[in-house]
């Protein structure tokens, strides 16, 4: 375990990101170990989502979006040319904000991603990712008499947890999280924040988030973006109690953002 | 507003209440507005609909003539070769039906009258009877029930198009005599006539008053005429002083006096049957004489019937139209006056005459008009149908669907989820929203001038129709399925490329099935747009007479909508509740259409 976490997973070195003439992100660098939950905070529009989103590249899906700078998973730099984006989204995955399952069945959203990239034998290999997945996502007990039923049927908490579960069917490497407990209530984020603590042992977990008692709880390191830039970064216990810049103190204790 | 006293806050306070009656008052006309408009709209509608409805109601119906063939070998196969294809060809299938009517009324010949009851039926409508006959050649020889339409003028009278027509009963004996002019003289016990010639004086008071009313413009005219005589005589004058332009002024008063002339003697003639009629009201001037021109009065005995020609109480003239059988007593006898004169309508007085007793005789009988279902295109009203005109709107559409929807939602789908946005893919957007705007006329003259002209292809032909409704739809198409594509939302997209889905694949699992309710009503809604279509079709010759159902894409062919524009434009009196009748169809396939369109939409709707 202990191996495991000192491993760098996640290596970016001075990127610009920007949106048409709108620079988003300047010259950030920061370095994201394996096995443990990195926590992003920072005011809103601070730039923490668009550079989440450069890690499996879906900023290529923004019109008019340039990302500069060299951004490496494992070593390997995501923006060459030779990386698929879609190689890279399967060991990458993705939880977004608001809780999106596909409008399909709950075995349907989580068989999804194992079904496109052909990683299940057979039908009852595919069953039984889908049920590890559920089980992994905390989500298995109460659905299982239910796969049939479509997954917008759940509620939010749940349908949160389904997401997960169809991004760690296909068994990714890093786990990212855009805000994933803020369209969610107390209960549904402690039950989210068990499991991201559960995941941890076998994912590498980025969360960016707004609540600074949620990045204390669930993080083992933080790091502080603030206009487009990385402030600091450190281990959590040290950014929370003993930060070095006034900014990050500012904003941890509530005085602006 | 910080520092608000509350004095300040009080007037404020007030100023909002004197302001809010307005507002309540704007409110309230504005709903007034719109109720008015929706009222308007449903009432303008449900017109339209009852008037289309009621002007339908006599095609609901058809008049049939049942009569038994006597199918002799010489008429239905000259040839004698019991060959089905020379007895279609050379048989004489109207002369079966034409022996047929004359063995129910043998006198017909020798009174001249032969061509009258034949026409009650036309030929045209004896061509199934030869196919009927070809298909089973043993028939020939013996005896054959056939129905058939009738002649479509009479149709309309029994069905009461020409007014209505007044039924009464006679009293006694009615007594025929032979007159030295070949005309007949009835008579009865007394004034029998009385209550006819009562009714007729009242119908020629009616009518010398509604002569007077049209004297009055015509006197108007006269007098207009009159001073443009004058100022046209001084005109004339003053040209001859200057000696200028003198045949022209000669000219236009020559006309203008010619015009007074016609005038002056019309109203002469007018005055002068107004004297007549008047006088004949008033039981003047002997007998009611009852010409072409004026209501038809039939004395009608169980066998016979007669046309009086003058009336008076007691005795009438009358012309022989159906003989009555030969010493028949005439106790069971009635006068039927027709108030359209013969001179007014397409069908004569025997026609009529035969036709009442075929009718009587249960040989017309009225049954739902099935041959608007089961035939094309006729000449004769009566046989028209719209078999030929649905056929080829269906492998019209199927053409236009076949071309329209696939390409359609590509381009959609393509400029909508895989296109760069850049000015080449803004021009394009433009275009395709103006092509929507651009008149189907346009789309009409392109097909002509490249798929006719250019590439040769047939002229009137399903798939030349097709391909110009396609090029018509696929603006429409494009635009509701990018707008079905755009309501997806992108929460959809970023879930399936966040699991390694490809672009393609987000596409094609995700985005298209969520989108697929609204482009398919989109593409329904264009395909209902494409079958009430006329113009462009006109334009590639598909406004043609087309008798024989469509079968293939090459054949001749024409569509509904252009069908009944064609019916519309015919002169017969019966086309005009055909064309009601086939608008009707037309808007019952348009409502299933939208009615599929709505199930599909509901069925398929999801939420997220």
């Amino acid at each position: 375990m202990t191996d495991k976490q000192n491993l760098t997973k996640v290596s970016a070195h001075g990127i610009n990101v920007f949106y048409d003439t709108k620079q988003a992100l300047f010259d950030v660098s920061l370095d994201i170990p394996d096995g443990s939950v990195t926590a992003f905070i920072g005011p809103s529009g601070c730039g923490k989502s668009t550079f989440l989103r450069c890690i499996n590249r879906m900023n290529d899906t923004i019109e008019k979006c340039r990302v500069l700078g060299r951004l490496e998973v494992d070593g390997r730099d995501v923006n060459d040319r030779a990386i698929d984006p879609v190689v890279l989204r399967a060991s990458v995955g993705m939880v977004f904000q608001k809780p999106n399952p596909f409008p399909k069945t709950i075995f349907e959203n989580v068989a999804y991603g194992p079904r496109i990239h052909g990683i299940s034998r057979d039908k009852t290999d595919l069953e039984r990712i889908v049920e590890e997945s559920l089980r992994k996502a905390g989500l298995w007990e109460e659905v299982k008499d239910r796969l049939q039923q479509p997954g917008t049927g759940l509620s939010g908490g749940q349908q949160q947890r389904l997401v997960i579960a169809r991004a760690i069917a296909v068994n990714p490497e890093i786990i990212l999280m855009d805000e994933p407990c803020s369209a969610l209530d107390p209960i549904a984020t402690a039950k989210i924040e068990e499991l991201i603590d559960e995941l941890r042992q076998n994912f590498c977990i980025i969360i960016v988030t707004h609540s600074m008692a949620q990045a204390a709880r669930v993080s083992q390191r933080t790091a502080f973006f603030h206009m487009g830039r990385v402030v600091e970064v450190g281990p959590t216990e040290e950014i929370f109690t003993n930060p070095r810049d006034s900014r990050t103190q500012d904003y941890i204790t509530g005085r602006f953002g | 507003m910080t520092d608000m006293s509350p004095a300040s806050r009080t007037s404020l306070r007030e100023l909002v209440a004197s302001k809010i009656k307005k507002r309540h008052a704007a409110e309230l006309r504005f709903r007034g507005f719109g109720v008015t408009m929706v009222v308007s709209a449903i009432l303008a509608c449900s017109l339209l609909l009852v008037s289309i409805l009621s002007q339908s109601v006599p095609a609901l119906t058809e008049n049939r003539l049942h009569l038994t063939l006597d199918v002799t070998a010489e008429k239905a196969d000259p040839v004698g070769q019991r060959d089905p294809i020379d007895i279609r060809e050379q048989g004489n299938f109207y002369g079966l039906v034409q022996d047929a009517l004359e063995a129910r009324f043998p006198a017909a010949e020798a009174d001249g009258t032969l061509d009258d009851l034949f026409d009650v039926a036309t030929s045209l409508a004896a061509v199934p009877i030869g196919k009927t006959i070809a298909a089973d050649p043993s028939v020939i020889g013996k005896k054959l029930d056939v129905t058939l339409p009738i002649n479509d003028d009479l149709d309309l009278f029994i069905k009461g198009a020409f007014g209505r027509t007044l039924e009464i009963k006679g009293e006694g004996t009615l007594v025929s005599a032979l007159k030295p002019d070949g005309d007949f003289a009835l008579s009865g016990q007394g004034p029998v006539f009385a209550k006819a010639v009562e009714a007729l004086r009242g119908d020629l008071g009616r009518a010398a008053g509604s002569l007077e009313q049209g004297l009055i413009l015509k006197r108007q005219r006269l007098a207009t005429g009159q001073a443009q005589v004058t100022a046209l005589q001084a005109a004339l004058n003053a040209a001859t002083a200057k000696a200028v332009g003198v045949a022209g002024a000669e000219a236009s008063l020559e006309q203008a006096a010619n015009n007074v002339a016609g005038l002056e003697s019309e109203i002469a003639a007018d005055l002068a049957t107004i004297k007549t009629y008047r006088a004949a009201a008033l039981g003047q001037g002997g007998p009611l004489p009852l010409g072409d021109n004026k209501p038809s009065v039939f004395v009608e005995t169980k066998t016979g019937t007669y046309k009086i020609t003058t009336l008076s109480p007691t005795l009438a003239t009358a012309k022989l139209l159906v003989r009555p059988k030969a010493g028949e007593i005439a106790t069971d006898w009635k006068m039927v006056q027709i108030k359209t004169p013969q001179d007014g309508r397409a069908v004569n007085d025997a026609t009529i005459a035969y036709g009442r007793h075929l009718k009587a005789q249960n040989a017309i009988q009225p049954a739902f008009n099935t041959t608007i279902f089961t035939n094309s295109d006729s000449n004769e009203p009566e046989l028209s149908g719209l078999l030929s005109a649905f056929v080829g709107s269906l492998l019209t559409l199927a053409v236009t669907f076949c071309l329209a929807v696939p390409i359609g939602v590509a381009t959609a789908v393509y400029l909508e989820e895989f296109a760069p946005k850049n000015w080449l893919t803004d021009f394009i957007e433009v275009n395709i929203n103006n092509l929507a705007a651009v008149p189907s006329i346009v789309f009409g003259l392109l097909g002509f001038a490249v798929f006719l002209t250019f590439f040769n292809m047939p002229r009137s032909a399903p798939i030349v129709g097709g391909i110009v409704l396609a090029l018509m739809s696929l603006p429409i198409i494009i635009i509701a399925s990018r707008a079905a594509l755009k309501a997806v939302p992108p929460s959809i997209r970023e879930a399936a490329l966040g699991v390694g889905a490809s672009k393609m694949q987000a596409t094609f699992h995700h985005v298209l099935p969520l989108a697929m309710p609204g482009i398919m009503t989109g593409s329904i809604l264009a395909m209902a747009h494409a079958l009430g279509e006329t113009a462009p079709l006109l334009m590639i010759g598909m406004v043609a007479f087309i008798a024989d159902v469509p079968t293939g894409l090459s054949d001749s062919a024409t569509v509904l909508p252009v069908e009944l524009f064609m019916w519309a434009g015919r002169p017969e009196r019966a086309w005009e509740p055909r064309t009601a009748f086939a608008i009707i169809l037309l808007l019952i396939f348009m409502i299933l259409m939208n009615a599929v369109a709505i199930y599909l939409r509901r069925k398929f709707e999801r939420r997220w």
